[in-house]
């Protein structure tokens, strides 16, 4: 019985590290969705990111410096996305596929220019949980939720951070009137351009952090294969938690047990080939897209440029 | 019309993709100067690689094959506004179907055997892009995420089946035994290694053209296209017709996968599909999906990347650069049209 709680107790505490980019590019998406951006460059900002946040810790020494690399890595990708999709007012999933297919080549051309192609790659130090006194002691609570690394507490603050911003203040409130109705938001004095750029730009620097975690936490190294489709499913987490903070804060907890069972479900010794266990995170994802849009509630405007001289609406 | 104006108006089309290119290799350049390369060497090898010699003309039609079927592919789907991103996928499940004929059936005589072999292909690709199709039909489930999904999961069925008992023992790499040579496409030249495949990626397109541009079902999927509402109202059935071409497209990728292994491979090879996806995106949204534009920007895309492995080889610049130049590519075309357009 013992033997069992630990066994749980290992998955979980690996499941909610998993969980951090998640929740990261979930809230990422959501603050951009919410002014009407959609986001589909994730999984190629993430791997640049990634490799930036790595490529500086590794050059400086220091994590922090990385991840502050990551985050502006992002606040790039972030910022050509807005000026593509809401001045140029150019097609979001167009321009995010190509920002897509460009994050991949920054990310292993900067990786090779810097490391060059090496036999044993280099490796930094990586993040260390924090144990919060009492809590962590805890059995199972204790080690699954209160002794993990800084990222995770950062990555909780946030979504609480970002559900007050958007439901509890006036900025909030102006800025998903954006998402819902450009034109409403426009003649009540609600500069609609200022607004999509900024959520954007701040949208691509979470992204960039929930790209930079993942040579952190893990291994310590930068591989092509670091983010494996987590940009991608975390399209079908903010959907499944409907441009809302606190429930994509949430269903990050279902992706990432499916993400762990996914990559660690050979310890379990079950008869099945581990090629099947690998699609389990994919499979899982395509099931709950179909329940999600059973029921979609998007914002309104998603998805469409805004152009104050159109007369359709 | 006299021709005169509508010379004019091509050279006005044509316009966007010039200043596109001239922008883009400006930005090679300028990489190329931050990295301490001479740029002007990296230029003439990027452009002048895949002419430099017969091998490496083959190399270029070798990519350029799957690209331009790739993006086809690609390009069905999106005249009704879907972005079928699981052409990779389908390619992948292609090549499956055609091992799996190629391995169990390879009693059969060849003049049977290739049919059913580019049958195959093009019947698993098109399953393969059916399961998104039916999403999106049945729940409205967009085909951006739910057909990137099924490439991940054909990546590990690619695996599964390298590895079972079809698996090559002798290669280190997971791949399957080879298909009979009887199966094989017939070659129209040994040197380069040029298949009959060729001349199906080029006949395919121009009977896409024709299908969209002079059918009756290709202009109701094209008024799908502009408008979906308006054209449901005047009676064509929109809502059939977009999962209706993600299949057609899935069939087109399949038949990818099927001629690189009766063409090429020989066999199904992890990692196969190289990187012709996401070329494929970028050589179809550069063409606005016009199955005509496929060819030059196809071939373009791919004197690039010949060009982008000779600057490797003898300049060691990483071949990643590329892929960034191309992003950026139809990046500036896109920045380019919308000025053309505001112009007028």
């Amino acid at each position: 019985m013992t033997d069992l709680l630990a066994q749980l107790t290992d998955f979980f505490s690996l499941a909610v590290a998993v969980s951090v980019p998640y929740i990261l590019a979930g809230q990422s998406m959501t603050l951009a969705g919410r002014t009407g951006v959609f986001l589909v460059f994730n999984e190629g900002v993430m791997l640049a990111s990634a490799s930036s946040t790595f490529l500086v810790a590794y050059l400086t020494g220091n994590i922090l410096l990385g991840l502050l690399a990551g985050a502006l890595t992002g606040a790039v990708f972030g910022l050509i996305m807005s000026f593509f999709s809401v001045t140029l007012k150019q097609d979001q999933f167009v321009v995010g596929l190509a920002l897509f297919i460009m994050g991949v080549g920054v990310a292993n051309m900067l990786y090779k220019i810097v490391i060059g192609v090496v036999s044993t790659p280099p490796q930094v130090p990586t993040l260390k949980g924090i144990g919060i006194p009492l809590l962590s002691d805890i059995p199972f609570l204790g080690p699954v939720i209160f002794d993990q690394s800084g990222m995770f507490y950062f990555a909780v603050a946030l979504s609480l951070a970002l559900w007050y911003f958007l439901y509890r203040t006036r900025y909030g409130l102006n800025l998903r009137s954006v998402g819902e109705n450009p034109r409403v938001s426009d003649s009540l004095g609600i500069n609609v351009f200022r607004t999509r750029y900024l959520a954007t730009i701040v949208a691509g620097m979470i992204m960039g952090l929930a790209g930079g975690y993942l040579p952190l936490y893990f291994t310590g190294t930068y591989t092509p294969a670091l983010v494996g489709g987590r940009g991608w499913i975390a399209i079908a987490l903010t959907l499944f938690g409907r441009w809302s903070p606190l429930p994509v804060l949430g269903g990050a907890l279902v992706f990432s047990v499916a993400d762990v069972f996914g990559t660690y479900g050979q310890i379990l010794d079950l008869p099945v080939s581990p090629y099947f266990l690998f699609m389990v995170p994919f499979i899982v994802t395509l099931v709950i897209l179909v329940q999600v849009y059973r029921k979609a509630e998007l914002p309104q405007a998603l998805g469409k440029a805004y152009d104050r001289e159109s007369v359709e609406d | 019309m006299s021709s005169g104006i509508k010379l004019d108006e091509y050279v006005d089309k044509m316009v966007p993709y010039l200043i596109g290119i001239v922008a883009a290799l400006s930005a090679a350049g300028l990489i190329l100067a931050a990295l301490g390369k001479n740029v002007l060497q990296g230029y003439a090898t990027l452009l002048t690689a895949s002419f430099g010699s017969t091998t490496n003309v083959g190399l270029l039609i070798l990519k350029f094959i799957p690209l331009l079927m790739m993006s086809l592919a690609f390009s069905v789907p999106l005249i009704v506004r879907k972005f079928n991103v699981g052409n990779e996928g389908q390619f992948l499940l292609g090549a499956i179907g055609a091992v799996t004929v190629g391995l169990t059936f390879s009693d059969l005589p060849g003049a049977l055997g290739l049919p059913l072999l580019l049958l195959s292909s093009m019947l698993f690709g098109l399953a393969w892009a059916a399961v998104p199709a039916l999403m999106l039909y049945k729940f409205r489930v967009n085909e951006v995420i739910s057909t990137i999904l099924m490439n991940f999961i054909s990546f590990y069925l690619v695996l599964y089946v390298a590895t079972g008992s079809w698996r090559d023992e002798f290669a280190g790499h997971p791949e399957t035994r080879p298909i009979p040579a009887s199966f094989e496409l017939p070659l129209l030249s040994a040197n380069p290694q040029v298949s009959l495949g060729f001349v199906i990626s080029i006949v395919l397109p121009l009977l896409v053209y024709y299908y969209v541009f002079k059918s009756v079902q290709g202009y109701e999927l094209r008024a799908a296209g502009a408008n979906d509402r308006a054209a449901y109202v005047f009676g064509i059935n929109s809502k059939l017709l977009a999962p209706f071409a993600i299949m057609l497209g899935g069939a087109l990728a399949g038949l990818a996968g099927g001629i690189e292994v009766a063409g090429l491979q020989f066999r199904l090879l992890e990692g196969m599909q190289s990187n012709y996806g996401a070329l494929s995106i970028i050589v179809a949204l550069i063409a606005s999906g016009n199955p005509l534009g496929l060819f030059l920007s196809a071939l373009f895309i791919s004197v690039i990347e010949i060009g982008g492995s000779a600057m490797k080889a003898t300049m060691g610049v990483p071949v990643e650069t590329v892929y960034v130049i191309e992003a950026l590519l139809l990046l500036f075309i896109l920045m380019a049209n919308v000025y053309r357009r505001r112009r007028r």
